[in-house]
């Protein structure tokens, strides 16, 4: 899932300075399931808000709305009803959710208010880890089922570094283990420890974050 | 029961919610309420103190009480096992909210009990009345009608 965490409140009150009628809309998809951005959250920060804008002497009327998704149109036609009454939408989505939004209803302001951080999983309760950074050249099948780019500080492909502490934890981070030590075992595990002798070239980056805005394009499902 | 409270100050609105279980075998607060001259609290019951959610909390404040009292059983006498504990880590967090947007943490507080009486209830609540009439009125007061 896409993980996040709320802004600070200071700074969602700032974005919402000028405004006195905002809808505060939640995804009940990757921010719900990061608790960050779902029902729950929608209507923790909205009377939480309003308290915040008092606090400072000023009212804000806040609407709320949960969609199953914010990244789909179909979804995001919902809140076409509630647009006309606001000036500003405050999305608890991922980026992708609130550049939607920012889309389909250009007459708003539309803001953030998540900090969108990684692609992750859910270890624990109440604990996420990244799993992936979405590099577009996918090197999982050379590492055993572990990412080296999204979870070896520094994204090695030949690993480990040398500095994998004794207890295999991480040099940057005694809580992280160390991803190459992981695979390491894994490798080991499937009796396959010689596979990790092959040398793993340089990554092709170009599939990556960088050189622009990269699209995906099948003819076979277009209109 | 007399109460001490010196009616001429500001007395805080309180809401009270407390487990099932940390009160005494037919001890009912709201009854014992009345007696007590200038205390103004709402008693709502739950299941388990692990059912109070932090959107309860804030809505609850926002909504103009002058100050939430969550009280739980102790840590080794949930029926939930873990129940009580969970309402503590989420009592812990709202205040930190509360402190975030300077609404004074001690609005809200949680506080355990096992076969409480009614006096004793009350006392928990006169004791957090107290730390919220330091804060002054919630500024929502009025925000809606309670
Ligand atoms: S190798 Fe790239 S695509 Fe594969 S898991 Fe790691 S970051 Fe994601
Ligand atoms: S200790 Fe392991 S995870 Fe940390 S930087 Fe070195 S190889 Fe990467």
């Amino acid at each position: 899932m896409i993980i996040g965490e709320w802004k600070p409140i200071e700074e969602i009150v700032t974005m919402l300075d000028k405004h006195k009628n905002v809808l505060l809309v939640g995804c009940a998809t990757c921010m719900a399931e990061c608790s960050a951005g779902g029902e729950k959250e929608v209507e923790t920060l909205a009377p939480l808000l309003r308290m915040a804008m008092k606090v400072k002497g000023r009212t804000i009327n806040i609407y709320t709305k949960t969609l199953e998704r914010q990244c789909e149109w179909e979804f995001i036609e919902e809140l076409t009803p509630i647009i006309p009454k606001v000036e500003a939408v405050l999305s608890l989505a991922c980026g992708i959710g609130v550049q939607a939004i920012a889309e389909r209803f250009p007459e708003v302001r539309v803001y953030p208010g998540v900090n969108t951080t990684s692609l992750a999983i859910r270890e624990e309760p109440g604990l996420w880890a990244v799993r992936c950074e979405a590099c577009g050249d996918c090197m999982l099948a050379e590492t055993f089922g572990l990412c080296p780019i999204a979870r070896c500080a520094k994204g090695l492909l030949n690993g480990p570094c040398g500095g994998t502490r004794n207890d295999g934890k991480c040099e940057v981070d005694e809580n992280v283990d160390c991803v190459w030590k992981l695979i390491v075992e894994r490798a080991s595990a499937c009796g396959r420890i010689e596979d990790l002798m092959n040398i793993r070239k340089a990554k092709q980056w170009s599939h990556s974050s960088h050189g622009g805005q990269k699209r995906m394009l099948r003819e076979d499902l277009r209109p | 029961m007399d109460s001490k409270i010196d009616k001429g100050k500001f007395e805080p609105e309180m809401v009270v919610l407390f487990c099932q279980h940390c009160m005494g075998k037919d001890e009912d607060p709201k009854a014992a309420l009345n007696k007590i001259s200038g205390l103004k609290a709402e008693f709502l019951i739950m299941p388990c103190s692990s059912k109070v959610e932090t959107s309860h909390m804030v809505k609850i404040l926002a909504d103009g009480a002058d100050g939430l009292l969550v009280v739980g059983c102790k840590t080794d006498r949930c029926r939930f096992l873990t129940g009580s504990t969970m309402a503590e880590k989420r009592v812990d967090y709202a205040r930190g909210l509360l402190d975030e947007i300077r609404m004074g943490v001690d609005r809200l507080r949680m506080e355990r009990g096992e076969e409480l009486s009614c006096l004793q209830m009350m006392a928990l609540v006169q004791s957090q009345a107290d730390a919220v009439r330091a804060l002054g009125p919630n500024p929502m007061k009025g925000a809606k009608k309670r």
